[in-house]
C-alpha cells in the first residue's frame, strides 16, 4: 500500500462528517457506508446503473401506467358491482399478469441477456480477474436482478393492495400468489444465468437466447393458467396444502443450488475443484427424492409411486453421468493439495473427488443407495410403518393398486443398477480413449453417451424388424440392449417384460460386472494420484491472512462502540 | 545477455506454451522480471504478447509450462494471483450507463477494498490518471486517450505490485504517449514490477529496464536495449559524398575489399564494414589521400528499428 498511504489526505475535500462531527446524521451516514461495503459490489454497480437506464424505467412506467388503465377499466366494467361480487378475483387476475409477465418473463430473460453480453463483450473477463470469484459474480447478478423485481413490485404493489377491498378474495392468497411468483422468478433467473454460463462466450448466444426465450413464454402460460386455480379453489384449507408446499420447497432448493453449482463450475478455472460441491448437491437432491417418494408411497401406496422413483433416479442419473465421466482424469496440482491426508480418508471421500473413476463410483453408489431404498419401500416393514402412521386410512388404495411384491422391484433396481453400471462405464472407456488425442467438450460427451444409448437400443430393433418371424412381437429377449423400452416396461407397464424377466437380472448384473472390472484400472490410477504438498508460498500466505483475519474481527461498526 | 538471478522475481514465465489448434502462439517463452522494473514485451503483430499476457493475468491457461505472479503460479493459484496483478488488456469496457467514478469504485470494491480505504484508492487513482475532471462523464463519452486512462486507473485500484499492459500506447497521440511513459515511470518508482507490450521498439526503449523480443511464438533475444543492440550489431554503415567522380569512388571502394555492399545513392555512396570508428577514420584519411575531394563522411549504428527488423528477419511471412 506504498502510494496510498502517501499524505493524501491532505488534500481530501472537507466530508459532511467532518462538518457535523459526531452528530446523529454523520453516524446515520457511515452506517449506510458500512452496509454499502458488505453488499455485493455488482449489485451496488447495477442498481446505480439501472437508476440512469432509460429502458428500465420505461419498464417500470409502462406497468405503473398499465396497472392504473385497468384499474379504471376494470371497474368501469364492472361497475358498482365490483363490490359485491366476486369480481375481486377477475380484477386481481389481470393485475397479476401484468405483474408476472415481467417478473417470468422479462427479469429472468434480462439475467441471462446481462451475463451473456458481459461474457461476450468481455466486461466479464474484466471482473473475473478481481477478488470476486463466480459466487460472487452470481450471487450479485441475482442480487442486482433482485433488486430490479422489488422495484416492479413496487410499481404494482397499491393496485395488489386495492384489489383486498373487492370481494371473492382473501388476502393471504393474494400473499401466497406474490412469493410464489417471485420465487419462480428467481429460480428462472437462476435458469437465465445457467444458460448464459454455458454459451461459449465468443459467440454471440443465439441458440440459447432462442430456447430460453420459449421456455420462459412456456412457464409463464403454465403458471398463468395454474394461478387461476390456484385462486379459484381454496387450496389453503387443504390439510395436504402445507405438506405439498414443503415438498415443493425441497424440490425448489435443490433444483435451484444445482443449477447454481453447474453454472459456477462452467465459470470457474479448470485447475480448481469444480466437481465436488456438485457432486454433494446431486447426493442430497437424490436423499430428498427418496424421501419424498417415501413419504408417497406412505400416503398413497401406489406402485407406480415406485417405479416412478427407480426410472426417474435411472434416467437422471444416466443424464448427470453423461457429464462426469467425461472428466479429465489427471487432477490439479492444486485439487491433489485438498485430498485426504489418510488412506482410508482417500479410499471413503474418493467418490467425491474430481475425475471420471470416482464419479462413476459416485454414481452408481448413489443409484444402489435409491435402489435399496425403493426396495425397503416395498418390505412389510414399511407396509407396517404405513399402517402405523395411520396414512392409509387417508387414501386407502384399491387393492390392485397396492405395494409392489419386493422380489418384483427388487428385479426392476438390479436391472437400472446394471444399465447405469454398463453405459456409463463403457462411455467412460471410450471418452477415456478419446480423451488422449484431444480435451474432451460436454456436447462430446452428450453424443457419445447418446450414441451409445442410440446403438443399444436400435440394433435389436433392426434385427426384431428385419425378421419376419419376430416383426410382430413386442418385446422380446433381445431387446436386453434398449435399456430405454426395458426400463420403462418395468417401470411404466409395472411389469417384468414377458417372458425375458430371468434373462435380464441373471445377464444384466454379469456383464455390468465386467465393464466395472474394466474401469478398476482407471479407478486405481486415479486413486493413486498423490496428495500434492502445499507451496511455500501459498502457506506464507495463508499465514499472513489469518493474521490479519484476527486483528480485523474488533468492532467495525460504530453503533458497537 | 544480463543473466542476473534474481532470487525473487514478480514475474516469471517457466517454458510457457500455448497452442491453439495447429498454430502455436506462444512457444517455450522462459523470462522473469524484478521488483520495480519495467520490462519491454516487443514484437509483430501475432507474434504472441497477448496470449502470453492473458495467461499471466488468469484468462487463460497454457498448454505446458507455468507462470508465476508475486510467487504463486497462474494456473493452480489464480485467485492470489488477481489481487496482486493489475492487468490493463487491449482492449476497453463498454458498460453503459457508469460514470467514472463510479466505475472505478465498482472495481475497487471487487477487490476488497472497504469503506475510506476504498475512498482513498479512488481519488488518488483518479489523480494519478488526471481523471478529477471528469468524475461525473459516463465511460462511454471518453476519448480514446482517456480510455485508456481509466484502464490504467481501473488496472491499478488495489494497488497491486504487479502490471501488465498490453500495447498501452496503441492509438495515442504523441502528448498522450508522454504522460502515459511518465506514469509508467512513476508506478516503477513505487515499486511495482511492469511487462508492457507494444509492436514498436522505439516506443519502448527509452523506458524499459529490460526487453525481450518475440516472433511467432518464440523469444528471440531478452535483455536491456544496448545489450540487444550490441549484441546484434555487427556492421556499420558509412555515407559519404564527393564533390565530383562519385563512380570512382564507387570503383575505388570496391576495389579496397574491406568495405562490402558499395552502393551509389544519388550524390551519395554508402557501404557497410565490419571495423569500428578506428576503421572509419582510417578509410577517410585514404579516401581523401586517393584524391577524392570529401564534402561529408557520415557514420551511423544502426537504428534500434534496424536492429528489430535484423532480429526479426527472415521469420516474417
Ligand atoms: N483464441 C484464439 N484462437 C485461435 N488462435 C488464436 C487465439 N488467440 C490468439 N491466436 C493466435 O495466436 C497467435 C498470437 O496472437 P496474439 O497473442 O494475439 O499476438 P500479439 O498480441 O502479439 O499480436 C496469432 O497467430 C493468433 O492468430
Ligand atoms: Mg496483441
Amino acid at each position: 500500500m506504498s502510494s496510498l498511504d502517501e499524505p493524501l489526505a491532505a488534500g481530501e475535500p472537507a466530508e459532511l462528517a467532518d462538518v457535523l462531527p459526531g452528530t446523529k446524521w454523520a453516524r446515520f451516514e457511515e452506517w449506510l457506508g458500512h452496509l454499502s461495503d458488505r453488499l455485493n459490489p455488482i449489485l451496488v454497480k447495477e442498481a446505480r446503473q439501472s437508476l440512469r437506464s432509460r429502458q428500465f424505467a420505461m419498464t417500470f412506467f409502462l406497468m405503473l401506467i398499465a396497472g392504473w388503465v385497468w384499474s379504471i377499466l376494470g371497474l368501469a366494467l364492472l361497475g358498482p358491482g365490483a363490490y359485491y361480487s366476486a369480481a375481486g378475483q377477475s380484477m386481481f387476475f389481470v393485475y397479476y399478469m401484468i405483474l408476472a409477465a415481467p417478473l417470468l418473463i422479462v427479469i429472468p430473460y434480462s439475467a441471462y441477456h446481462s451475463l451473456a453480453i458481459e461474457r461476450q463483450d468481455r466486461t466479464y473477463e474484466l471482473v473475473s480477474i478481481t477478488a470476486l470469484d463466480a459466487t460472487g459474480i452470481l450471487l450479485g447478478k441475482l442480487s442486482g436482478i433482485g433488486l430490479q423485481r422489488m422495484v416492479y413490485l413496487s410499481a404494482l404493489f397499491p393496485c395488489l393492495a386495492f384489489t383486498y377491498l373487492l370481494r371473492g378474495l382473501n388476502l393471504f392468497t393474494v400473499l401466497l400468489v406474490v412469493v410464489y411468483t417471485c420465487l419462480l422468478s428467481l429460480f428462472l433467473s437462476q435458469v437465465g444465468l445457467f444458460f448464459a454460463a454455458v454459451a461459449p462466450p465468443q459467440r454471440k448466444p443465439i441458440v440459447q437466447g432462442v430456447v430460453l426465450a420459449a421456455l420462459l413464454c412456456f412457464v409463464f402460460f403454465v403458471d398463468i393458467s395454474m394461478m387461476s386455480a390456484f385462486m379459484r379453489f381454496d387450496a389453503v384449507d387443504d390439510p395436504e396444502f402445507w405438506e405439498v408446499n414443503l415438498s415443493f420447497a425441497v424440490l425448489y432448493l435443490n433444483a435451484f443450488a444445482i443449477l447454481f453449482l453447474c453454472a459456477r463450475t462452467q465459470l470457474t478455472t479448470v485447475n480448481q475443484n469444480r466437481s465436488t460441491a456438485l457432486r454433494i448437491a446431486l447426493a442430497v437432491a437424490q436423499l430428498s427424492a427418496v424421501g419424498w417418494f417415501a413419504a408417497a408411497v406412505l400416503r398413497w401406496g401406489d406402485r407406480h409411486v415406485i417405479y416412478g422413483l427407480i426410472f426417474l433416479s435411472t434416467a437422471a442419473w444416466f443424464l448427470v453421468g453423461m457429464f462426469i465421466v467425461g472428466e479429465s482424469p489427471a487432477l490439479s496440482p492444486r485439487v491433489r493439495r485438498d485430498l485426504p491426508k489418510s488412506i482410508p480418508g482417500r479410499i471413503m471421500l474418493s467418490w467425491l473427488a474430481p475425475g471420471p473413476a470416482s464419479g462413476y463410483l459416485f454414481v452408481l453408489g448413489n443409484m444402489i443407495m435409491m435402489a435399496v431404498m425403493a426396495v425397503v419401500m416395498t418390505t412389510p416393514i414399511f407396509e407396517e410403518l404405513r399402517n402405523f402412521s395411520g396414512a392409509s386410512s387417508i387414501s386407502n388404495p384399491p387393492p390392485s393398486r397396492r405395494i409392489v411384491p419386493s422380489g418384483e422391484a427388487l428385479e426392476a433396481c438390479i436391472v437400472a443398477v446394471s444399465y447405469i453400471a454398463i453405459y456409463l462405464g463403457v462411455g467412460k472407456l471410450i471418452l477415456g480413449a478419446m480423451r488422449r488425442y484431444d480435451e474432451i467438450k460436454p456436447a462430446m460427451r452428450i453424443a457419445v453417451l447418446m450414441l451409445l444409448l442410440g446403438v443399444g437400443a436400435g440394433a435389436p430393433w433392426i434385427i426384431q424388424l428385419s425378421n419376419p418371424a419376430t416383426r410382430n412381437l413386442g418385446y422380446t429377449p433381445l431387446q436386453i440392449t434398449n435399456a430405454v423400452w426395458t426400463m420403462w416396461e418395468y417401470c411404466a407397464e409395472g411389469s417384468r417384460p414377458p417372458g425375458a424377466g430371468p434373462v435380464l437380472v441373471t445377464m444384466l448384473p454379469i456383464i455390468a460386472l465386467c465393464v466395472w472390472a474394466l474401469n478398476l484400472p482407471g479407478l486405481a490410477r486415479e486413486l493413486r494420484q498423490a496428495r500434492a504438498p502445499t507451496p511455500p508460498r501459498v502457506m506464507e500466505d495463508e499465514a499472513e491472512l489469518a493474521a490479519r483475519a484476527a486483528v480485523s474481527t474488533e468492532p467495525s461498526s460504530p453503533w458497537d462502540d | 545477455m544480463s543473466e542476473v538471478i534474481d532470487t525473487n522475481p514478480q514475474i516469471e514465465l517457466i517454458h510457457l506454451q500455448r497452442r491453439f489448434g495447429p498454430v502455436m502462439a506462444v512457444d517455450d517463452v522462459c523470462f522473469s522480471v524484478s521488483r520495480g522494473n519495467v520490462f519491454g514485451f516487443i514484437g509483430p503483430n501475432g507474434a504472441g504478447k497477448t496470449t502470453s499476457m492473458r495467461i499471466l493475468a488468469t484468462l487463460d491457461l497454457p498448454t505446458s509450462g507455468d507462470a508465476f505472479v508475486d510467487g504463486f503460479s497462474v494456473t493452480q493459484d489464480p485467485d492470489r494471483v488477481r489481487t496482486r496483478l493489475g492487468f490493463m488488456p487491449d482492449y476497453f469496457d463498454t458498460q453503459p450507463n457508469i460514470l467514472v467514478e463510479e466505475y472505478l469504485d465498482f472495481f475497487a470494491r471487487s477487490y476488497g477494498l472497504m469503506g475510506a480505504e476504498r475512498q482513498r484508492a479512488v481519488r488518488y487513482v483518479m489523480s494519478f490518471t488526471k481523471l478529477d475532471g471528469l468524475r461525473e462523464k459516463t465511460i462511454d463519452s471518453l476519448s480514446k486517450g482517456m480510455k485508456q486512462r481509466l484502464c490504467l486507473g481501473r488496472a491499478m485500484v488495489h494497488d497491486p505490485p504487479v502490471m501488465i499492459m498490453d500495447e498501452p500506447a496503441a492509438g495515442l497521440d504523441p502528448r498522450a504517449r508522454i504522460q502515459l511513459r511518465e506514469m509508467i515511470g512513476q508506478l516503477a518508482a513505487d515499486g511495482k514490477s511492469i511487462l508492457v507490450s507494444s509492436h514498436i521498439l522505439t516506443e519502448l526503449a527509452e523506458m524499459c529496464d529490460t526487453v525481450a523480443i518475440i516472433e511467432q511464438g518464440k523469444l528471440l533475444a531478452v535483455g536491456t536495449v544496448e545489450e540487444i543492440h550490441r549484441a546484434r550489431q555487427t556492421q556499420r554503415s558509412v555515407r559519404v559524398r564527393v564533390l565530383e567522380n562519385t563512380e570512382g569512388l564507387c570503383n575505388w571502394l570496391e576495389a579496397r575489399g574491406d568495405a562490402h555492399n558499395v552502393q551509389r545513392d544519388g550524390p551519395h555512396v554508402t557501404l557497410l564494414h565490419d571495423g569500428d570508428q578506428e576503421t572509419e577514420a582510417d578509410l577517410l584519411r585514404d579516401v581523401v589521400t586517393a584524391g577524392f575531394r570529401v564534402v561529408a563522411f557520415g557514420s551511423h549504428a544502426e537504428s534500434l528499428e534496424d536492429v528489430f527488423m535484423r532480429v526479426t528477419e527472415g521469420l516474417v511471412q
